[in-house]
């Protein structure tokens, strides 16, 4: 705390000490601005992203009801429209409006590919009595709309859709062109007839969504009578706590027992519950960026320190604190943090749009249908970041302000670092407790999480453990590299002293180490995860996907497309001459004991008659029993998230009432973290009263020409993805790849500021040695040599960083793969440790150890002996 | 150009629910004669039965539910009225599918609500379909519109509650008691519109009701008693060719009896045959006049700044008596603007709560006054 006086002091001391060094050292304070810029802007962009990903949940609805109060959807498939019947009538005495919803996907066909759109349909007869009614207070804005909106046109045309503005100028749509749109199993013809009425003024209008009247999408989905959701809105007067409570208990009064009603904020909790376990581990990585960041905030201070000690002697012999000294550099961290944390918002600007791509793709592929658009730059977490910054500098700056502070007065100091002299028995000490605290913390349990699966907190802390002890072992290690490398290369000078260095290392040294570390292990971590889930994928894939052909609607590819293929035109495939074997699969969501999960319908005989499941465990015996629709096999996320096994018994709503049924089975199934139910697709059938299929296995004749087979197919079924066997496997692959490609850029980040921080230190040490250099160079060693100092330093160093980085990437792998994997999404993977990736990894941060070092060793060999920069 | 696009999209609004009015089908009706588009008829073969004709008639092509009323409060400024319409109107006759997305019923409603001392009118529109957030069972009273209802709790005693809210702020909830036996205008209840032998409808009335309930404004709840009459038409038919609308006038009485008169006017000027005056004596006898035995005739008038709509918002209904001496009333409406507007169907029409005063100027009764085809002719949509 600054007292009262102290200001003006401390002002001028800064300016003194910290501005003046900022000034003789511009490039250094840059490059460090620029390092806690970057690892703050990895943090707010993913931070930005998980909040997209998030509001992308439910934005979709926004557009057209505006924000709901409560939802209600059926604890399994769909709702019919006796369901909205009966929330009407539980609601008849509150002033609620009600949009019950289809939702599909849709898609275009563009040049190359197609675009997905969520096609939303609602009752245009009851929006526009709610457009009305909630217009009438601001007739104004709105009212000349709802005039012009000639709802009865519309409902005569029986096609009519409307689009976001931008959607429409961006294909150049005019109100009455006629558009082909894939749906489900066909190609069918809309008509766009203008913008999408805005309920909600500040609804988000560029999303990538389409609306029609909700009969005409009903009729033309063959999807007659049903609804996939109520959306339940309340004027803004009355969504008080005692108004929302009523709808709520007159709502679960009427529940049949096949509704789950949601609120608001309970629905948001199920969109974000879905991606919790991928947003808590990119939010993990992007804070290891961060982490990384601030061990060069660390170091950068304490050069500060070492380079100051005289002066903050003569300080304190002038008078001035302890206190104030520590103060000083406390200051000068936390203004390091708020400009490189302002520095790092500004490049969230950028970063943001670019992770935000990447984790869309992955989300829209794993758990539900999103939009670029979504992103919004959320003052709350521009704000978490810039305070995260400041305090993360603060806390960095911590020890280097107390060795500041404690710099005895008028004695002047041999230069060293604040660790210099920390025993190195010290070190031994952390990694042994660390080590030990690891072990301990790998056996934890999870702690629970809302999507159900666990949140592994062991994992984690047995993660960062495993970080202190690798970084202690190096520190402890680092003072035996003379002795162990030495006899390498006796005979070049240049190398033993470089080397020479480390018989009494500087704490930058350790920071440096560290960082490598913790980069090289970050990475390597990720190389063995993705490696091994690799390896585990690609041989279930290998194992499921069996058939010669499969098809599936165009809009499949999302996770959210609840497009399926119509019975008859299944049946129509399947029937192909060319056919000998086939089987369809049907997919509904369910909610089973509040969580969020899917059923499959398989079709029994296939499965006996072609086994191809992957089994954890031995198959079972029983699939038989499954017809009779009273057992079911699981995957092994389901297993985790609701606890059961083989043996055990699950309850489920069903339109029928409430089913038990009995586990027998066990299939590894790396769709999702949600897990699913299998079930007889009969009798789903009658639990969800819909036939229709989400893909069909084909297995031809032997003498058939598959690739004029899938041809014709295509041609006939334009709406359809027809893909072969092998196609299908490189598209999951694919998708594979596509999940793991903010992975890859999350961890290029880390090894970039890692090697800046090598550098960084390289640049420190080099200008307290100017002295030594100076001497050297005037005792004839040549500049080349002199170079190969640093150079010889700098690549021992990250030596040591990559060979420990690779160990504790091989025990952090470990930990994600048994506990952190395991516990958050459920899977098992087989182990796969891909050497070659680790190799050249290492051989890379080396490379990019040596270029940067010989950089600033060159340059450092040409310095003259007083000049600082 | 903006305007002629307003133009032309009311224009198909209008046409579009006119259409649904008017689309030519086959009738599946068993019991009643078809009109030439297949939508039953009210038949005298075919006697109303109670409580079933309270209901819904899907096979007739029209039919609504019109409650009017007017209230008060405990505080001499508590002063209210109301109007709640239900219509219901098939598309097609039941044996026929609708054309694409149209549904086979369509419900709309209105709503309006008027403080009397401020002058404050608020009125809503509603359109729904029947599948879910509207419907009218066919055996008994009970009809709905989103939130707003009308149904019949006691068959017997023919009570009613009413609940409504406009612009989900001011709601209604009331129980409505006859106090009077229910009436049935025309012959057997048919009352012949215009000279198109098809122009009918069955019409039945509750002239006065009681009503109690609680008007529920900005979460204040004010206890209100008061009068209503309400209404139930169905047909399939109610202007002949030549009508553009109609004056119709619902008075309830301090002397315990009511009026109620129809007006059909024609494109010329002059008023229909057709138009029909009733008295309905405080003990339940009904007195029937037919159009040369009344008049209607405009006092004053209203100017809608919206439309330009010339309605008689002050006119005088004058007979000669039984005792064969001329009486007459003078009905006023206040506040002037009682106008509705349909957002959504386009249908614009004057809906006025007002006071009766006799040839001395003293107030005897209270009135609605429904003025229909002011703005533009209704024929072929009723």
């Amino acid at each position: 705390m600054i007292l009262p006086g102290e200001t003006k002091l401390l002002i001028h001391l800064a300016q003194r000490v910290v501005v003046r060094r900022w000034t003789q050292q511009k490039l250094k304070t840059l490059a460090l601005l620029l390092v806690v810029a970057l690892g703050v802007s990895v943090f707010l962009s993913i931070g930005l992203t998980n909040r997209a990903a998030i509001n992308s949940f439910s934005s979709f609805t926004g557009v057209v009801a505006g924000e709901s109060q409560y939802y209600v959807r059926s604890t399994i498939g769909s709702l019919d429209l006796a369901d909205a019947r009966s929330v009407r009538t539980a609601l008849i005495k509150t002033e609620a409006s009600l949009f019950p919803t289809l939702e599909m996907m849709a898609s275009v066909e563009m040049a190359e590919s197609q675009e997905n759109y969520k096609l939303i349909g609602v009752d245009f007869l009851a929006s526009a009595s709610h457009l009305y009614r909630t217009s009438q207070a601001n007739r104004e804005l709105q009212g000349s709309r709802i005039e012009n909106m000639g709802v009865f046109d519309y409902l005569a045309q029986g096609n009519s859709l409307f689009a976001p503005s931008s959607v429409a100028s961006r294909h150049q749509w005019q109100a009455g062109d006629d558009i082909l749109f894939n749906l489900g199993s066909e190609q069918i013809e809309f008509r766009y007839s203008g913008e999408i009425p805005l309920i909600a003024s500040d609804a988000n209008s560029e999303l990538p969504l389409l609306v029609m009247d909700l009969y005409a999408l009903a009729r033309l989905a063959d999807r007659v009578g049903q609804i996939d959701r109520i959306d339940i809105t309340l004027p803004s007067e009355l969504r008080t706590q005692s108004y929302l409570e009523k709808v709520s208990n007159l709502l679960e009064q009427a529940n049949p027992g096949n509704w789950v009603i949601e609120s608001n904020a309970e629905r948001i909790k199920t969109g974000s519950a879905m991606t919790l376990a991928l947003r808590s581990n990119l939010r993990a990585l992007s804070a290891l960026s961060l982490l990384i960041a601030f061990l060069l905030v660390f170091q950068a201070l304490d050069s500060s320190v070492s380079q100051r000690r005289e002066e903050i002697a003569s300080l304190r012999s002038l008078g001035v604190t302890v206190r104030q000294i520590r103060l000083l550099w406390l200051l000068e961290a936390a203004v390091i943090g708020a400009l490189g944390g302002v520095a790092g918002i500004a490049l969230a600007s950028l970063t943001a749009r670019f992770f935000s791509g990447m984790v869309n793709e992955t989300v829209n592929a794993l758990y539900y249908f999103t939009a670029d658009d979504t992103l919004d730059y959320a003052y709350g977490e521009i704000g978490l970041a810039w305070v995260t910054a400041i305090a993360a500098s603060i806390l960095a700056g911590w020890f280097p302000a107390r060795a500041a502070s404690l710099t005895p007065p008028a004695q002047l100091l041999k230069k060293n670092a604040l660790l210099g002299q920390a025993r190195r028995a010290i070190f031994g000490k952390i990694a042994v407790l660390t080590g030990v605290l690891g072990a301990a913390a790998y056996f934890l349990p999870p702690l629970p999480a809302p999507n159900g699966h666990g949140a592994p907190i062991g994992g984690y802390i047995s993660a960062l453990a495993a970080n202190a002890c690798a970084i202690s072992i190096g520190c402890f290690a680092m003072e035996s590299l003379p002795l162990c490398l030495a006899p390498l290369a006796r005979r070049y000078k240049s190398f033993l002293i470089g080397l020479s260095r480390f018989r009494k290392p500087v704490a930058r040294h350790r920071l440096a180490l560290g960082s490598v570390t913790v980069a090289v292990g970050m990475t390597a971590a990720m190389v063995v995860l993705i490696g091994s889930f690799e390896k585990t994928v690609t041989s279930w894939l290998e194992q499921v996907i069996h058939a010669d052909v499969y098809v599936r609607s165009k809009q499949s590819q999302s996770a959210e497309a609840k497009n399926a293929i119509s019975k008859e035109i299944a049946q129509a495939i399947t029937s192909e001459t060319q056919v000998e074997d086939s089987a369809t699969i049907s997919r509904f969501s369910i909610n089973i004991y509040g969580l969020d999960t899917f059923i499959n319908g398989y079709d029994t005989d296939y499965l006996i008659r072609k086994p191809h499941l992957s089994w954890i465990g031995s198959p079972p015996d029983n699939l038989e029993s499954m017809k009779t629709g009273e057992s079911a096999i699981i995957s092994e996320s389901f297993q985790e998230r609701f606890n059961v096994g083989i043996g055990d018994s699950i309850d489920i709503s069903t339109v029928l009432g409430e089913k038990t049924l009995r586990i027998i089975g066990i299939q590894s199934d790396f769709g999702n973290e949600s897990g699913s139910l299998g079930v007889d697709q009969i009798v789903l059938e009658k639990w969800t009263a819909r036939d229709d299929a989400q893909g069909i296995a084909l297995h031809l004749k032997s003498d058939v020409d598959l690739e004029a087979f899938v041809s014709d197919l295509e041609t006939r079924y334009p709406a359809l993805e027809i893909s072969p066997n092998r196609v299908l496997k490189d598209q999951a692959t694919a998708i594979f790849h596509q999940t793991f490609a903010i992975t890859y850029a999350l961890e290029g980040v880390g090894l970039f500021i890692s090697v800046i921080g090598l550098g960084a230190m390289l640049f420190s040490l080099t200008l307290e040695r100017r002295v030594e250099i100076s001497a050297l160079l005037r005792l004839g060693m040549s500049r080349a040599s002199l170079a190969s100092v640093g150079i010889t330093e700098a690549l021992a160093l990250s030596a040591l960083g990559i060979v420990l980085g690779i160990m504790l990437g091989l025990v952090q792998g470990w930990i994600l793969i048994y506990v952190v994997n395991k516990q958050a999404f459920g899977w098992t993977l087989s182990l796969s440790i891909p050497w070659n990736s680790l190799l050249l990894l290492g051989f890379a941060t080396l490379l990019a150890g040596l270029f940067v070092s010989w950089r600033i060793s060159w340059w450092s060999s040409g310095l003259p002996a007083q000049q600082e920069e | 150009m903006g305007q002629d696009r307003n133009k032309y999209c009311r224009f198909s609004c209008r046409q579009a629910f006119a259409l649904s009015f008017l689309v030519s089908a086959y009738s599946f009706g068993q019991d009643y004669p078809l009109s030439d588009e297949g939508f039953a008829l009210p038949s005298d073969t075919k006697a109303l039965e109670f409580p079933e004709d309270h209901g819904s008639h899907p096979e007739f092509k029209s039919e609504w539910w019109y409650l009017t009323g007017h209230l008060e409060g405990p505080k001499p400024s508590e002063q209210f009225g109301f109007q709640l319409t239900f219509f219901r109107s098939a598309t097609v006759p039941a044996d026929q599918e609708p054309e694409a997305s149209q549904p086979r019923q369509i419900y709309m409603a209105h709503a309006a609500a008027l403080n009397k001392s401020s002058g404050e009118h608020f009125h809503e529109e509603r359109f729904n379909r029947g599948e879910w957030n509207a419907n009218a069972e066919v055996d008994r009273l009970s009809v709905f519109n989103g939130n707003w209802r009308i149904a019949m709790v006691d068959d017997s005693a023919e009570e009613m509650r009413a609940s409504f809210s406009i612009n989900g702020q001011r709601r209604f909830e009331l129980s409505l008691r006859p106090s009077k036996p229910k009436v049935l205008f025309g012959e057997n209840g048919i009352s012949r519109k215009g000279e198109n032998p098809n122009a009918k409808s069955y019409y039945i009335t509750f002239s006065r009701l009681e009503a109690e309930g609680k008007l529920t404004v900005d979460q204040k709840v004010v206890p209100v008693t008061g009068v209503a009459w309400m209404d139930h038409e169905i047909s399939s038919s109610q202007l002949s060719e030549g009508q553009i609308g109609w004056n119709w006038s619902s008075l309830i009485l301090d002397d315990g009896s009511e009026l109620m008169a129809y007006v059909m006017r024609r494109d010329d000027g002059s008023v229909d045959a057709y138009s029909q005056m009733y008295i309905i004596e405080p003990d339940g006898n009904t007195l029937r006049y037919s159009s040369d035995e009344f008049k209607w005739s405009p006092i004053d008038f209203w100017t809608s700044p919206r439309n330009g709509a010339r309605y008689p918002i002050e006119y005088s209904i004058s007979w000669i008596n039984q005792e064969g001496q001329e009486q007459m009333f003078i009905v006023r409406s206040t506040p002037h603007n009682q106008e509705i507007y349909g957002a959504i169907s386009g249908f614009t029409y004057y809906e006025g709560a007002g006071s009766v005063y006799d040839e001395n100027g003293l107030e005897v009764g209270k009135s609605y006054t429904e003025l229909t085809g002011y703005v533009e002719s209704l024929y072929g949509r009723f």
